[in-house]
């Protein structure tokens, strides 16, 4: 079965985990290719988050094949084509998926640092 | 974002490249590490350049570039990752549309058929070419391979089917006729004829759609391969069927025995389509297939009935058992596919 949360609790793998849940919400606002993802994500992430870059065509692959994403050519350039990635009606509703985990992972992990949200510490 | 880099950096990055693509040649076929390599070139010289613009050496910047983009092995053990990974079961009716179109346009073309036989008489109780209702299929299943994979590969193994289902027919016509018995070569040279016209429109057809998505000629080679294996499938299906029909007529048993030896034909281009492509074209493949058998089945049935004038209901039902295969393939390969490990990376 294929989640893109998968391995966000696997310790070493949580990043590219992560990885791709992220894609699918970069997605979420325009169709790209690979190298205007990785740059929203950077951009989004002040730079926080760092991968290396060639683990995104793998995770795009993933999603590719699960029907997450689907690709076109882009041939309107006067360069090579290049290959443009758009989120998929069962993208999205995967995306909602990853959210709701990563908001129970999150508080969970919350929970146990003793990190409470600014709201009910004050 | 493009500039042109100096020959070192050039080095650097086809050098990074080769050893990236050494690697993704053990999880992913011939065609997919070209792409791969193709996008990840571009990704490469994107950020190489937003480098220079901020102020770095171009070799610097390319070497910055591949630091970034990883360590090949790392890559490629991610490929093979996603490679064992399955999709979500349940997610089958995104990829549905292949064998939906086909069986809607096979239904579609077979009405058309019906319709037009007191002009064409293509489609009789007297005629075989109702192998041609297969090209149909084979077309619309390329035509929903090419929409959604835009890959050349597609055109060739349309093409080619379409040739070898076409010449059959012709074979299978010709047996009937006494042009037949009397020319035994005829039909040998009209498959050659046919199989090389395969592989030559393939060909073309392969260097149109390179140059339509402004990519390297060299990648047409490569999609020569499923061509190839269509023809040789292709002749050696009519070979057998000349040494079946040496001399005599083909009765409805040995033209049920022909089409279950092109149902392995077909198997074989859905097994090479699947390599070369991915699930969704191979589902379509056999649902296209199923279909074709059980109509030429379902043909024969009321050939011997005298029920021709059924030939709408035959379309709906051999349509439906298009979509229903493929649906079915689908599911069985995802739980196949799908096992309590599949989800977590390793």
């Amino acid at each position: 079965m294929y989640t893109s949360d998968r391995g966000m609790n696997k310790g070493s793998s949580q990043n590219s985990g992560n990885l791709v849940g992220l894609i699918l919400a970069v997605l979420e606002s325009e169709p790209m290719h690979g190298y205007g993802i990785a740059r929203e994500i950077e951009k989004r992430s002040a730079d926080a988050l760092s991968y290396g870059e060639g683990t995104l065509y793998p995770a795009l692959r993933g999603l590719e094949q699960a029907g997450f994403v689907q690709t076109n050519w882009d041939t309107s350039g006067s360069g090579p084509a290049r290959k443009v990635y758009n989120l998929t009606p069962e993208g999205t509703l995967e995306l909602a998926r990853v959210r709701d985990a990563w908001r129970s992972y999150s508080s969970a992990v919350d929970q146990v640092l003793g990190v409470m949200p600014k709201a009910q510490t004050a | 974002m493009s500039m042109n880099f100096s020959e070192s950096a050039k080095v650097a990055r086809e050098n990074y490249l080769a050893e990236v693509s050494d690697e993704l040649r053990k999880s992913l076929s011939p065609v997919e590490v070209y792409d791969s390599i193709e996008e990840m070139r571009l990704h490469l010289n994107s950020m190489a350049s937003a480098y220079v613009e901020l102020g770095s050496q171009p070799e610097l910047a390319m070497e910055s570039a591949i630091q970034k983009f990883g360590e090949p092995t790392t890559i490629s053990q991610q490929y093979a990752s996603e490679s064992n990974l399955d999709f979500q079961f349940g997610l089958a009716v995104s990829q549905l549309r292949v064998q939906f179109l086909t069986g809607i346009a096979g239904a579609c073309l077979t009405l058309i058929l019906a319709q037009i036989f007191p002009l064409t008489g293509m489609v009789s109780s007297s005629s075989l070419s109702i192998i041609l209702v297969g090209t149909g299929f084979g077309l619309i299943v390329g035509l929903g391979g090419k929409h959604f994979r835009e890959q050349p590969a597609t055109y060739v193994l349309v093409l080619a089917s379409i040739l070898n289902f076409a010449s059959l027919a012709h074979v299978l016509e010709l047996s009937n006729s006494s042009v037949w018995r009397s020319t035994p070569w005829v039909p040998i040279n009209l498959n050659i004829i046919l199989n090389i016209n395969a592989v030559v429109l393939g060909w073309m057809s392969t260097r149109l759609a390179a140059e339509r998505t402004k990519r390297t000629p060299i990648f047409s080679i490569v999609s020569l391969v499923p061509a190839a294996i269509c023809s040789l499938s292709g002749w050696i299906l009519f070979t057998v069927m000349i040494w079946l029909d040496f001399g005599r007529h083909v009765d409805t048993t040995e033209l049920e025995l022909a089409l279950g030896i092109g149902g392995i034909g077909g198997f074989f281009i859905g097994f090479v389509a699947n390599y070369y492509r991915g699930r969704s074209l191979t589902y379509g493949l056999l649902a296209a297939l199923v279909a074709n058998l059980a109509a030429c089945w379902l043909y024969l049935t009321f050939i011997r009935f005298g029920r021709i004038d059924m030939v709408w209901q035959q379309s709906l039902w051999f349509s439906l058992i298009a979509f229903s295969v493929g649906y079915l393939g689908s599911q069985v390969k995802q739980r196949m596919n799908s096992g309590p490990n599949r989800m977590v990376r390793t």
